[in-house]
């Protein structure tokens, strides 16, 4: 291959995914608003197509004509590169993802560690956009966000470790293979647990969502964007929302495994299944006190996730 | 491509280590170590080392996070005015940089090169076995260094004046509560 078709290959690629990405948010925000109009007794939107699906895409116009005003006191820079930050995990996630037999844009041999890595480069773009607003409430929502991440993202490791143990590999491919005939829901619950409750907090949703709890920080991190920019991190949360929901399907449902229906139809299927589970959980629970959240990990989570890892080691690998 | 991927990673790796050492603003500075960081990941992937640039990433990317909610801690709000970098500084960080830079120059320039990228592709397992057997003994001095730190750090972190309750946000819900 020449460098010419290893770049037209990438651009080509990259396209498709953040095609897929503008369209799935566009989706999930309408998903969003019917399933909590649903539970709170209300039609949600109506009025633009039918059931009201092209709302959101008048949403998008509209935000994409918005001005997008640059306060004068940021530090104009990092304000500005903030969004692209925090968006570009976002596509890079998407791609790695195997949706079915030798169908995705990369199965990369480190595939899982890879998933965790990436995800990491987004909150310092959270940081980034809180510290350059120049406004406190910002700068509290990003605080909050990095040390939720941070302490979450050990036992949902634990977790992911706990996998990779089962599977014997890295490769997100293979971890699907190994849940041909039983999904590792079955084998291994509370990783399953340990995993769901620590990609909820790490996608600062509720009842995880102190980094943008708006009734105590406006709106956290993003408060100062405006227009397309704010359309961003919009951006960059539906599609970590779907990234989550993905990567759970991956290692705990058996991915593109399925009877009867298409593989690829099966990988949706699962995944748009953990997406409505997330939001049915968001309009459901409020939200966690900073204490409580940390409470949670270090005291529930991180044991929890270390003693299953043990018993799963010498019950798997113990050679009994 | 792999000479392509290597330019990129070392331009963004000097770039962000330059941004790193002369920013005057300290959040300037960590942003530019964690792109450093980023390029030093890129480097490792043409020469077969995915498993290391993705450790690259995991470990650093997230510790410079961490070290940013340390420098917004620790220093002095960015908008009081700054003591300026005097000859006697700057002469001492120099001389530092030097007798670190030049036996770790030398030590790369006496490296022979192989030339081009090597077939081999170390696997995890490979590498665990190595761990785990082989460099055993180094492996287990890293591990207790790095407790040793951890259990410095809290040592220092609770060191803290007998009367000096400070109350968890637990308490605080309570007493205010309460009140």
């Amino acid at each position: 291959m020449t460098i010419f078709e290893i770049l037209l290959r990438i651009v080509l690629a990259f396209g498709i995914v953040v095609t897929f990405v503008a369209l799935n948010a566009l989706f999930l925000v309408w998903l969003e608003r019917k399933v909590s109009a649903v539970i709170q007794n209300r039609l949600g939107p109506m009025e633009v197509g039918p059931l009201g699906l092209f709302q959101t895409l008048a949403d998008a116009l509209k935000l994409l004509g918005k001005e997008m005003i640059t306060p004068t006191s940021v530090d104009r820079f990092v304000f500005l590169l903030a969004p692209i930050i925090t968006f570009l995990p976002a596509p890079l996630l998407v791609s790695a993802i195997p949706i079915a037999q030798g169908i995705g844009v990369s199965d990369l041999n480190v595939g899982a560690l890879y998933l965790m890595a990436v995800s990491n480069i987004a909150f310092i773009g959270i940081l980034m956009a809180g510290w350059s607003s120049n406004n406190k409430y910002s700068l509290l929502g990003a605080i909050r966000a990095v040390a939720q991440n941070v302490s979450y993202e050990i036992p949902m490791l634990l977790a992911v470790l706990t996998i990779v143990l089962m599977a014997g590999s890295l490769k997100l491919s293979e971890i699907v293979k190994a849940q041909e005939t039983i999904p590792f829901i079955v084998l291994q619950p509370v990783a399953f647990l340990i995993y769901f409750i620590c990609s909820i907090a790490e996608s600062n949703r509720t009842p995880f969502d102190l980094p943008e709890a708006e009734s105590e920080l406006v709106a956290g991190y993003h408060t100062e964007f405006t227009g397309m920019r704010f359309a961003l991190f919009f951006l960059a949360e539906y599609t970590q929302v779907f990234v989550l929901s993905a990567i759970i399907t991956t290692f705990f449902l058996g991915g593109w495994n399925g009877p009867l229906l298409h593989p690829i139809v099966w990988f949706f299927l699962k995944t748009y299944l953990v997406i409505f589970v997330v939001m049915w959980l968001r309009w459901t629970y409020p939200r966690l006190r900073s204490d409580q959240l940390m409470n949670f990990n270090w005291r529930v989570l991180l044991p929890l996730a270390i003693l299953n890892l043990l018993v799963s080691t010498v019950v798997y690998r113990g050679g009994w | 491509m792999n000479e392509f991927l290597f330019i990129i990673g070392a331009l963004i790796t000097l770039g962000g280590g330059i941004l790193a050492v002369i920013a005057r603003n300290l959040f300037h500075a960590a942003l530019g170590l964690a792109a450093a960081l980023a390029g030093i990941a890129c480097l490792f992937v043409p020469i077969g080392g995915e498993l290391i640039a993705v450790v690259q990433v995991l470990v650093y990317l997230g510790a410079v996070a961490v070290s940013i909610v340390f420098i917004l801690m620790l220093s002095p709000p960015f908008y009081l005015k700054r003591a300026h970098r005097n000859a006697l500084k700057l002469s001492g960080a120099v001389g530092v940089t030097l007798i670190v830079a030049v036996p770790l120059f030398a030590a790369v320039l006496s490296v022979k090169s192989h030339g081009g990228s090597s077939d081999f592709v170390p696997t995890i397992d490979q590498l665990g076995r190595a761990l785990l057997t082989e460099f055993v003994f180094p492996f287990e001095i890293i591990s207790v260094l790095l407790t040793v730190a951890i259990i410095g750090a809290i040592v220092i972190a609770r060191d803290l004046p007998e009367d000096d309750h400070i109350m968890s946000a637990a308490e605080v819900a309570e007493k205010e509560v309460k009140a």
